[in-house]
């Protein structure tokens, strides 16, 4: 080709230019909830549909026996489509939940941001976007979760947690750059705090339920499960004996609790009470190649094979 | 030995909400997106804006794209020229879309070649304007299939046309070329060169 037609030599972008625009782009997908536009309307349309069937479902048994048609009429639990309603008419109904406004997730942010300012770790909640916030409405203990907000910063989740009152009792997180645990789920249902945890494909309902209570409807936002309960007793682990402490063996799972998880046809794929992780194990990687929690079994070093596969996190 | 990650595979675990799969893509092809922008706008400067928004702009299509061989760069290159021919647009989205981030801590480069990138900016303008005197369809396969380096299946990708019309716009441009360089240049492109 003609010298004049031979553009300059190719190049990078700057490296700091790089670095940013990388991190920009990263945080906007990590908190960018608009659909695909091509996937909007057909998800649209099938919500519809399948909120039609629902309805059909529930409606049409409800006339041919007469009865009082048990959930008619009662709003999808918060964080879940009709679609994603297909277990049994009789199921527990959920507690009353507000989403946070912007002024109260701001708010929110303020507080949290003030009770953990100065702290080497937890992370202050500085420089992270508030995403979503949920609250509880009823009562609950002062000691008890009610409330939390989901802050993000390239990739790296914060939540922070209040009680009923408004006072800021707790964090968590969740992401690469968590400093406490690793970036994987160690079940599709997994606990990451007071009353809140992590929920991976195809799980899409979660619940959670106690010794002598009935099964609570979780909220779900950005991946995440939210309930009310008390969570106080995790495991702990005696180092001498090299025993945990109390009768549940189960990462993230309070002694007493059982957290399921329902996929989007209702079915449950997921029982703590059966499949929980248990402490005694130890973890990999999802490619089953590193082992990123040993839990001491085989001295530390426990050959990857032996070992449970951890789950990404697919929201 | 690692095993490398397809196209497919990053951007289906960035859809299920891994956004550093993204950030993977973002890696792999960022280069091409921002030089087929320079020699669209013959600004570095603005290649650099508008390489970041492609990828939002890539990001909110998702569901539109179309791989070539488990390879998402033509569809880019595809959403880098929606991207230029409405680059006001383009920008100020990403803008507000970035607005309501944290503050990035954004270092300047105090990049050693800005003579040569100031050089490349002049050079690219000649280059333009002799392009532009091509009508668009040529000009299309002209950036695509000798300066981006695609081929004429992923040149086809990123035009959303039949290869066959790629192969026969690209003999027409290659003649068009040709009569052009025997042509006298108009003053304008004389002057510059």
């Amino acid at each position: 080709m003609n010298a004049v037609l031979t553009p300059p030599p190719e190049r990078d972008l700057p490296p700091a230019a790089r670095r940013r625009r990388r991190a920009e782009l990263v945080e906007l997908v990590a908190t960018d909830e608009r659909p695909s536009r091509r996937l909007g309307a057909p998800l649209l349309a099938a919500a519809a549909v399948a909120a039609v069937i629902a309805a059909l479902a529930v409606a049409v048994p409800a006339l041919r026996d007469s009865g009082p048609a048990d959930g008619t009429g009662t709003p999808a639990p918060a964080g879940q489509t009709a679609s994603g309603r297909a277990t049994p008419s009789r199921k527990p109904l959920p507690p009353e939940v507000h989403d946070l406004t912007k002024a109260e997730l701001a708010e929110f942010w303020q507080d949290c941001r003030k009770a953990y300012a100065g702290q080497p770790w937890p992370e202050p909640f500085d420089g992270y976007k508030s995403v979503a916030g949920v609250r509880f409405l009823a009562e609950q203990r002062p000691d008890q979760p009610a409330a939390w907000l989901i802050t993000v910063k390239s990739g790296q989740y914060w939540i922070c947690i209040a009680n009923s009152r408004g006072e800021v009792i707790s964090n968590s997180g969740f992401g690469p750059r968590t400093l406490k645990d690793v970036p994987y789920l160690f079940a599709p249902v997994d606990g990451r705090g007071m009353g809140m945890g992590v929920l991976t494909r195809p799980v899409v309902r979660v619940t959670v339920q106690g010794e002598d209570t009935a099964e609570r409807e979780a909220v779900i936002r950005h991946g995440f499960w939210f309930v009310p309960f008390d969570d106080q007793r995790y495991v702990s682990w005696d180092d001498e004996a090299n025993v945990p402490t109390n009768e549940s063996h189960l990462i993230g799972v309070p002694p007493g609790y059982t957290y399921r998880g329902y996929d989007a046809a209702g079915r449950l794929v997921y029982n703590s009470a059966e499949q929980g992780p248990d402490v005694r194990r130890c973890y990999t990687d999802p490619a089953g190649t590193k082992v990123r929690v040993d839990n001491g079994v085989d001295g530390g070093h426990p050959d990857p094979s032996r070992c449970r596969r951890m789950l990404s996190w697919r929201r | 030995m690692t095993a490398v990650m397809t196209d497919r595979a990053l951007w289906q675990r960035a859809c299920e909400g891994e956004p550093d799969a993204f950030g993977q893509l973002f890696d792999r092809h960022a280069r091409a997106v921002y030089n087929f922008l320079f020699r669209r706008t013959a600004s570095w400067s603005d290649a650099e804006d508008l390489c970041s928004a492609v990828f939002l702009h890539a990001w909110r299509r998702r569901g539109d794209i179309v791989l070539d061989r488990d390879s998402a760069l033509p569809w880019l290159i595809r959403v880098a020229d929606y991207t230029a021919r409405n680059e006001w647009r383009s920008k100020q989205r990403y803008r507000r879309a970035v607005s309501v981030l944290h503050p990035a801590g954004d270092q300047p480069d105090h990049a050693d070649d800005v003579a040569a990138r100031v050089d490349d900016e002049r050079a690219m303008g000649t280059v333009r304007q002799a392009l532009d005197r091509l009508p668009r369809r040529h000009r299309e396969v002209v950036e695509l299939c000798l300066w981006a380096g695609l081929d004429q299946q992923a040149a086809a990708v990123a035009l959303d046309v039949p290869v066959g019309t790629v192969k026969s716009r690209l003999s027409r441009a290659r003649a068009a070329l040709r009569d052009q360089l025997a042509t006298p240049a108009p003053a304008t492109v004389e002057d510059l060169s």
